[in-house]
């Protein structure tokens, strides 16, 4: 029953997508099904799918194969609703809710736009829809039934059990997906209108809602690799990882060029480019992790049929948008040209250093998979190569991120320039070398990577005074700028995490018998207890460690080895200890004699990769409300 | 300026960037890449010392020997064997019949590998071992 309803509500939607599709010329409102109509109608159709989708799961109705292959029983009740989307169809489902949620939210809450080009957009995300859906109907259907139904599922990957996991991909999707809503608006204004400044406020908000969900979404993903993978670390170029990395470097660039297109009229053909290189990259994206051509905890699919279809809709989408911007390329007027010393000149300049590390990043992904086609050679490309290149380009790219938001439009001084950023040179090479100071044993590379940090922080911070007039103006202060100072100090923030997580890391990998301890960086973790459990799906054992400095006792920690008897499987779950300016992390193996494995962790500054990103996040939605709210 | 040259100059630019940065990606790419081998590819292939490769197969059954945080244990593809080393901890899904693919450089025959991967699915068999598995047979 549940499945027939499932299955007959994402016929429908995909039915009313392709009506609203049709119907691309026809604006009237009379008409029964209006496009407000039609979208809110593919909304409620594809959520009622996804709820009975959901419905099978809680009840654990293994008649249904996808329910029957990915939960059990006996798994917590969290699990088996954010199972829905632990799995590939599921998750193909979730991606085409995301898409009608766009879809119903510009329908119902953007007031802004003038009915034609409304019609326009939505008809352009109805197509979209429709071949997702077509899709899911015909290689990825969640709802197949089997018989004889069987007593108890498979049970979920244990490693996607986990509250971490149950949050990280619906804010991912709404980034990913959100970017198709800005494709839409472009094919769109194609037909209507044109690329001024008055189409770069309206899909201002939609980029920066995206744009934020896109930074939360990946930064959960990398907070669960952080603590439940128990290798301690927080980014390992896999290419799923890069997969959502590279739509994000995308975005970041649009971000920045709308608001030149908005404020100069200028940038409009890039601006247009960098729309569709973004969809492009999230329809890439998602061919390389649902395709199974890459494994990795992310890619559930390995029908091959799957990864041709995915190929298909990515070669469509793409060969169509950058073959109709070729032929309108004469269409957009030109815009001026832009001097170098100006705050577009300095977002022109970043742009382009975000599409350099976005090409290099692409090419590190996709270069194994390229030469295995054609040689056979079966290689991988290391994480060095990433983490040099990205420490080449994003360098540069901060050091001007600091005071480009200083400059002004048009044209701007380069002495006087130069004398504003003696004080935050300053300040930020006093900071180097404090750390320094404290940390001599660290390689010279995180001296610049605080250096940076700080660079950035100062310029934003300064910025910030400068242009409140010392905090007098405060009250009648724009959002869109405190967004703006918040996601920058957020980056600073963000880099000095990284910084400190990357290159100061110590790491200890002990055996130890209860009753022992290990020094760590002037704390003592002594380890006093260890004790089987029993959870309601798992068994394994919990080691129990009291931490002491300088004989004070701290806290005590528990990290916890599990073994999930359904799928076999075992897990390492860390413990971490925060205090704001570093973690210990602790990490249990397996028991050699009557002795136990650990890695313990000293990671200083890491918690602030997380704290960075959140406070990006926050900068960009304080942005998006203010825009979308206030119309200005 | 004339907007012509102007335009040059913008072009000129962009090509020069372009190419550095087209540049500086084949340069660092060069010098990380890893190449994939067998137990039996491997003994072939003349390796430079310090070249560091990946290595492939199944953990051979009743190999794996422990001392302390050290760990000993043998990767076969049927045919042919390799020994190898390790200090750390090993992934949770590290076992013996299991495949596997380990990081780092052969000296004198035996592997010392600096990284271990096992993956995240009890039947998770990694694709290039899979592939060149069934060439042997």
């Amino acid at each position: 029953m549940t499945a027939i309803i499932g299955n007959i509500s994402l016929i429908f939607a995909a039915l009313i997508s392709f009506y609203q599709f049709l119907n691309i010329r026809n604006i009237n409102k009379i008409r029964f099904l209006n496009p407000d109509r039609a979208i809110s109608l593919q909304f409620f159709f594809v959520l009622l799918s996804f709820f009975s989708l959901m419905f099978a799961y809680i009840v654990s109705d293994f008649s249904i194969l996808n329910v029957y292959q990915n939960s059990h029983s006996a798994k917590p009740l969290l699990y088996k609703i954010t199972g829905v989307w632990g799995n590939h169809e599921g998750s193909m489902l979730l991606w085409v809710l995301v898409l009608v949620f766009f879809g119903f939210l510009i329908s119902k809450f953007d007031r802004r736009l003038d009915m034609p080009y409304k019609t326009l957009t939505l008809s352009f995300q109805s197509l979209i829809t429709f071949i997702f859906l077509l899709f899911i109907l015909l290689t990825s259907n969640p709802f197949i039934l089997i018989s004889p139904v069987p007593l108890n599922g498979q049970d979920l990957n244990p490693l996607l059990q986990d509250p971490g996991l149950a949050f990280h991909p619906p804010n991912l999707y709404i980034g990913y997906v959100g970017l198709s809503i800005i494709f839409s608006f472009t094919i769109a204004r194609f037909y209507k209108g044109s690329f001024d400044s008055a189409w770069a406020k309206l899909i201002k908000p939609w980029v920066l809602l995206s744009w934020s969900f896109l930074t939360l979404g990946i930064s959960l993903g990398s907070w669960w690799a952080y603590y439940e993978l128990g290798w301690g670390g927080f980014w390992f170029w896999d290419p799923v990882e890069n997969a959502s990395l590279m739509p994000w470097l995308c975005a970041t660039a649009l971000l920045h060029s709308t608001l030149v297109l908005e404020k100069r009229n200028a940038l409009k053909k890039w601006t247009v480019f960098l729309a569709f290189l973004s969809f492009s990259f999230s329809l890439i994206g998602t061919f390389l992790v649902r395709s199974g051509i890459i494994t990795s905890v992310h890619a559930f699919a390995s029908d091959p049929t799957r990864g041709v279809f995915i190929l298909m809709i990515c070669a469509f989408f793409i060969f169509s948008s950058f073959i109709l911007l070729t032929k309108k390329a004469s269409s957009i007027k030109e815009e001026k040209l832009i001097t170098p010393i100006s705050k577009e000149g300095s977002i022109v300049f970043n742009n382009l250093l975000m599409v350099a590390l976005l090409l290099t990043i692409f090419t590190g992904t996709v270069y194994p998979i390229f030469l295995e086609i054609f040689t056979g050679e079966q290689i991988s490309v290391g994480p060095p190569y990433f983490n040099l290149t990205t420490t080449l380009i994003m360098g540069p790219a901060i050091l001007v991120m600091s005071f480009a938001p200083m400059l002004n439009w048009k044209k701007d001084d380069f002495f006087g320039l130069l004398s504003r950023l003696k004080t935050m040179l300053f300040l930020s090479l006093l900071v180097a070398f404090i750390f320094f100071y404290i940390n001599s044993q660290g390689p010279i590379v995180a001296v610049v990577g605080i250096f940076l940090a700080s660079w950035l922080f100062f310029g934003t911070i300064i910025n910030f005074f400068e242009r409140t007039n010392y905090l007098k103006k405060f009250k009648n202060l724009n959002k869109s700028f405190l967004g703006m100072t918040i996601a920058h100090l957020g980056v600073a923030i963000f880099i000095a995490g990284v910084t400190g997580s990357t290159l100061w890391k110590v790491e200890k990998i002990k055996t130890l018998k209860v009753g022992e301890k290990v020094l760590l960086n002037n704390y003592s973790l002594n380890f006093d207890k260890i004790k089987k459990i029993r959870g309601k799906n798992y068994i394994g054992h919990e080691a129990e460690f009291n931490i002491y400095k300088k004989n004070k006792f701290i806290k005590t920690l528990k990290p916890q080895k599990r073994f999930y008897p359904v799928q076999e499987f075992p897990t390492t779950e860390a413990a971490i200890y925060s205090r704001g300016f570093s973690d210990i992390y602790i990490a249990m193996s397996e028991p050699i004699d009557n002795s136990w494995l650990f890695r313990f962790h000293f990671s200083p500054l890491t918690p602030w990769i997380w704290i960075g990103s959140i406070m990006a996040f926050i900068g960009g939605i304080l942005s998006f409300s203010n825009r979308m709210f206030k119309g200005k | 300026m004339t907007p012509k040259k102007k335009r040059f100059y913008l072009l000129f630019s962009a090509f020069t960037f372009f190419c550095f940065i087209v540049g500086t990606i084949l340069i660092v790419l060069q010098d990380n890449i890893l190449f994939f081998y067998t137990p039996s590819e491997i003994l072939e292939k003349d390796l430079k010392q310090d070249e560091k490769v990946r290595l492939g197969g199944l953990v051979e059954e009743n190999s794996v020997a422990r001392n302390d945080t050290k760990i000993n244990f043998t990767i076969t593809d049927l045919k042919k064997t390799i020994e190898v080393t390790y200090e750390g901890i090993l992934p949770d899904l590290f076992r013996e019949g299991q495949g596997v693919i380990v990081k780092g450089y052969l000296q004198n025959n035996i592997f010392e590998a600096t990284e271990v991967l096992a993956k995240h699915d009890e039947n998770y068999m990694p694709p290039e071992i899979k592939k060149k598995l069934k060439k042997l047979k």
